[in-house]
């Protein structure tokens, strides 16, 4: 039985790295005494995948890990269970059953949706307006974003205006939030810091590295009504 | 959000953040301000080190089961973050609450191994604290060190203000009351404390001690300054082992600690008296937990951690009494559901075979002896009963069974070692394998691989062979050639492997280990030059060293190669440890004259002194 776990990641929680929250997950399910299926062999291990990694220093509130249970539990109980058993900054937001035939959250996942705020406002003084208008050139009215990106073998050209699904600037109690929507997966990974970049390259201003604070808000798969939250997925039991 | 005591720039620049930020599962959380003491539990290395060491979470859960004491932990900072903490001026901080280290009560290092003492200075220098004892006023926290090489306090006693000797579980209560009620009356000062802390058991405050020297630098006497204050320091022991805390709910770090499982200690002590092996002299009289206890704590341990590995911790489990019961129970009760038994290095015989051959996968694990020594001869001399007999008949057993990898390990520069005693080492080694291909070829797995490492001797404090000369590096390195050129010439080299340990570590640890008062300013120095880490090779300058021992008048000559008389006077003479040093004199004979062996505590007891903590195996089947 296919098991899809949403979880979020935040506080001090986002300095944790990827292998390492697999392992956190692999020994809190041991401590939830959940009944996970093993692998078969001399070192049985846990029948466990994540949507995608997280980097870290990034926060998030739509994670997924799918796992297979050896019998069937009802969701709440799963739910309850684990978050018995999580460390402040670690949170279950969701269980539900996949169907049997449901394509495990990493091979699904299609794109993503992010949050970023500047970490050092004192360096951007742009206005909400300069933004917005540097925006509708760089994106809205851009036929094509050309960019190099940077892959194991080397440089490749890439046009991000196709992969960038929604793009948006907001202002809250003076404070400027970018929102992006972004391809995911293992065909076209675009990070959303590596767009803002380009953005703001667009304004003659290089961004250092670690300039913005980002917060992944979901993932999704995409099926023939367009793009859903791989939270949506499943059914509750 | 809980607070952090370094920016998320500085986090994010520095590798492996998650060392720095406390959280980890069953962490405890107090608030400072309800409690009387707060204290700072440091392991004077890197994170995935320290989070791997029992000690520090038994204490850690013995103090925060007091409501009035809050216990939060500290580890080194590794150099990347180091530079940074010392460019910024940023104070080092204790995990749980990201507070300074400074506005605590006490500091307590342990003192694992010799080459963390710098580490010690940097714990001090990063927490803005005076590295030097006599520097600190009432309001720094008050520096207390435990753990193994306080046996040997005085290269570091002027940087510390207090030492606890022995196990932590029988006078930090005392001591806490002390501090609490002084703290109460308003009238502390560092003085009266450490003036009153010197009459708990076990607490030795260096301070109150005056040591002369005799004109050629060894001890003249060490004495106390007042009265009241006591000529010896006696080591405390948890006599029934089942009545010390134990962290059923330890620490589960995010990081993956060296030690990644639930670690059972069974017993403390060691009955076999290995004349070269500190552990097993200091720790005596030998105690075991009882099988029932340890078998609730495995369940409870394993739920509460949801580690999928757990472990026997001991200094020899094949001693263990109910050995066979615990395993067992072990396997039947705990194993499946991915979780694994890691077995320690167990005696290898039908029993342990058996054991091994259910918990792992043969054909990749190996066979672990630790014979020490190549020839029978000198194996009687450092006292390890282990006979070729025992070697080959188990090698043999473990290749009918399918084993085709075995360790070995040696020491080389051991007392009255000679050349043959060197090439009896690969000699062994070769025997072993012929005896593996002595199995018909259609019954074994292609070749078998026998790998011998040594690490060269170190004479360690209140062990028969604290007597003992070190020897050069060129020394060192010649007796390890021996071997390798030996090795070349067995029948089976292609089978054989060998690996040997960096002489000038060595060294320098055996200058650490016997030194005095005077060694201070050597560790200090090299401190000063950029020395940290010393016990990663990546981080050791044996350069920086020998600057840092010049400057301080300090020799190698004096402290490591030296053969030292039989009445000299010890630095660590004070410390009265259970074991009397009129046995470890009668040891040092018996190893270097009659060169004969001494019976296990089990077999008949030697008179070593231990029997005075009235338990343990002095008083087994004797109630």
């Amino acid at each position: 039985m296919k098991v899809r776990i949403k979880f979020a990641k935040s506080g001090v929680m986002k300095y944790v790295g990827h292998l390492d929250i697999m392992r956190y997950f692999q020994k809190a399910i041991r401590r939830s005494g959940l009944p996970i299926k093993y692998s078969e062999g001399f070192n049985p291990h846990q029948i466990m995948s994540f949507a995608a990694p997280l980097g870290v220093g990034i926060t998030s509130e739509g994670e997924y890990l799918d796992i297979e249970l050896k019998e069937e539990i009802p969701c709440k109980d799963i739910l309850e269970r684990l978050q018995a058993t999580m460390v402040e900054g670690m949170d279950i937001r969701k269980v539900s059953y996949l169907p049997e035939k449901a394509q495990n959250a990493m091979s699904s996942l299609a794109a993503a949706s992010y949050f970023l705020t500047y970490k050092h406002p004192e360096q951007f003084v742009y206005s909400l307006d300069e933004l917005q208008k540097a925006k509708e050139a760089f994106y809205d009215n851009a036929k094509e974003i050309s960019v190099i990106k940077k892959t194991k073998k080397g440089e490749r050209e890439l046009n991000l205006k196709p992969l960038i699904y929604d793009f948006d600037i907001t202002k809250t109690e003076d404070k400027i939030s970018f929102y992006l929507y972004v391809s995911t997966g293992s065909t076209d990974n675009i990070k959303p810091e590596f767009v803002l970049s380009h953005f703001f390259a667009s304004m003659g201003h290089m961004v250092e590295d670690n300039g913005f604070f980002i917060h992944r808000i979901d993932m999704y798969t995409r099926d023939e009504n367009g793009y859903v939250s791989l939270g949506d997925v499943g059914y509750e039991k | 959000m809980s607070k952090l005591a370094l920016s998320d720039d500085i986090l994010m620049q520095v590798d492996k953040p998650a060392r720095y930020i406390g959280n980890e599962l069953n962490m405890i959380k107090k608030n400072p301000a309800d409690v009387d003491i707060r204290f700072a539990m440091c392991f004077p290395d890197v994170y995935e080190i320290g989070m791997s060491h029992l000690g520090i979470q038994i204490l850690y859960e013995m103090y925060n089961r007091r409501e009035d004491v809050y216990c939060e932990r500290v580890y080194s900072p590794w150099p990347d973050l180091h530079n940074i903490m010392k460019e910024q001026r940023i104070p080092l901080f204790a995990l749980e609450t990201q507070d300074p280290v400074k506005d605590f009560d006490f500091v307590g290092i342990t003192l694992q191994y010799e080459m963390c003492y710098t580490n010690i200075l940097q714990i001090l220098d990063l927490s803005q604290i005076p590295i030097w004892q006599k520097d600190r006023t009432d309001n720094d926290p008050l520096i207390i060190c435990g753990g193994p090489c306080t046996y040997n306090p005085e290269p570091v006693a002027d940087f510390v203000d207090l030492f606890y000797i022995g196990e932590g579980e029988v006078s930090y209560h005392e001591l806490f009351d002390l501090y609490k009620q002084m703290k109460q009356s308003g009238h502390y000062t560092r003085a009266d404390f450490l003036r009153e802390a010197s009459k708990v058991p076990g607490i030795y405050v260096p301070s109150l001690y005056e040591v002369t020297y005799k004109d050629d630098g060894t001890l003249e006497e060490m004495k106390p300054i007042y009265e009241d204050v006591p000529k010896t320091v006696k080591r405390q022991v948890l006599v029934q082992m089942d009545e010390g805390a134990y962290p059923t709910k330890p620490l589960v770090p995010f990081v993956r600690a060296t030690q990644d499982r639930v670690v059972l200690e069974i017993q403390r002590g060691c009955i076999r008296g290995c004349r070269f092996c500190q552990a097993g002299m200091v720790y005596r009289p030998n105690r075991e937990k009882s099988l029932e206890l340890l078998k609730s704590y495995a369940k409870e341990m394993l739920s509460s951690t949801g580690h999928e590995e757990i472990s026997l911790s001991s200094l020899s489990s094949s001693d263990y009494s109910c050995l066979p019961e615990l395993v067992n129970f072990l396997i039947d009760e705990c194993c499946g559901d991915g979780v694994n038994i890691s077995l320690p290095s167990l005696r290898i015989d039908a029993f342990s075979l058996d054991v091994m051959s259910k918990v792992q996968d043969i054909r990749k694990s190996s066979l672990t002896f630790a014979p020490e020594a190549g020839s029978q001869r000198l194996r009687n001399v450092i006292n390890k009963g282990l006979t070729k007999e025992d070697i080959l008949h188990g090698a043999g057993m473990a290749f009918e069974g399918g084993w085709q990898k075995v360790k070995l390990y040696f020491m080389l520069g051991l007392p009255t070692e000679t050349e043959e005693d060197m090439r009896a080492i690969p000699e062994l080694a070769n025997e072993i394998a012929v005896r593996y291909y002595e199995i018909p070829k259609e019954q074994r797995n292609g070749k078998c691989q026998i790998t011998m490492s040594t690490s060269f001797f170190v004479p360690k404090p209140f062990t028969p062979f604290q007597w003992a000369p070190m020897y050069e590096k060129g020394e060192y390195l010649r007796r390890a050639k021996i071997v390798n050129e030996t090795m070349k010439a067995q029948l089976n080299h292609k089978s054989l492997r060998y690996n040997w340990h960096e002489a000038d570590v060595t060294v320098l640890e055996g200058l650490l280990a016997r030194g005095d008062r005077k060694v201070a300013q050597a560790i200090y120095n090299a401190y000063e030059d950029g020395c940290i880490f010393d016990a990663w090779s990546d981080y050791f300058s044996m350069e920086k060293w020998e600057n840092a021992m010049d400057k301080a008048g300090v020799s190698l000559d004096f402290y490591a190669y030296r053969q030292r008389d039989l009445d000299e006077v010890f630095p660590w003479d004070f410390i009265d440890v259970g074991v009397r040093k009129d046995f470890l004199k009668k040891e040092w004979e018996r190893a270097t004259q009659d060169q004969v062996v001494t019976p296990n505590c089990r077999m008949q007891c030697s008179g070593c002194g231990a029997a005075g903590f009235k338990g343990g195996v002095c008083f087994e089947g004797k109630n």
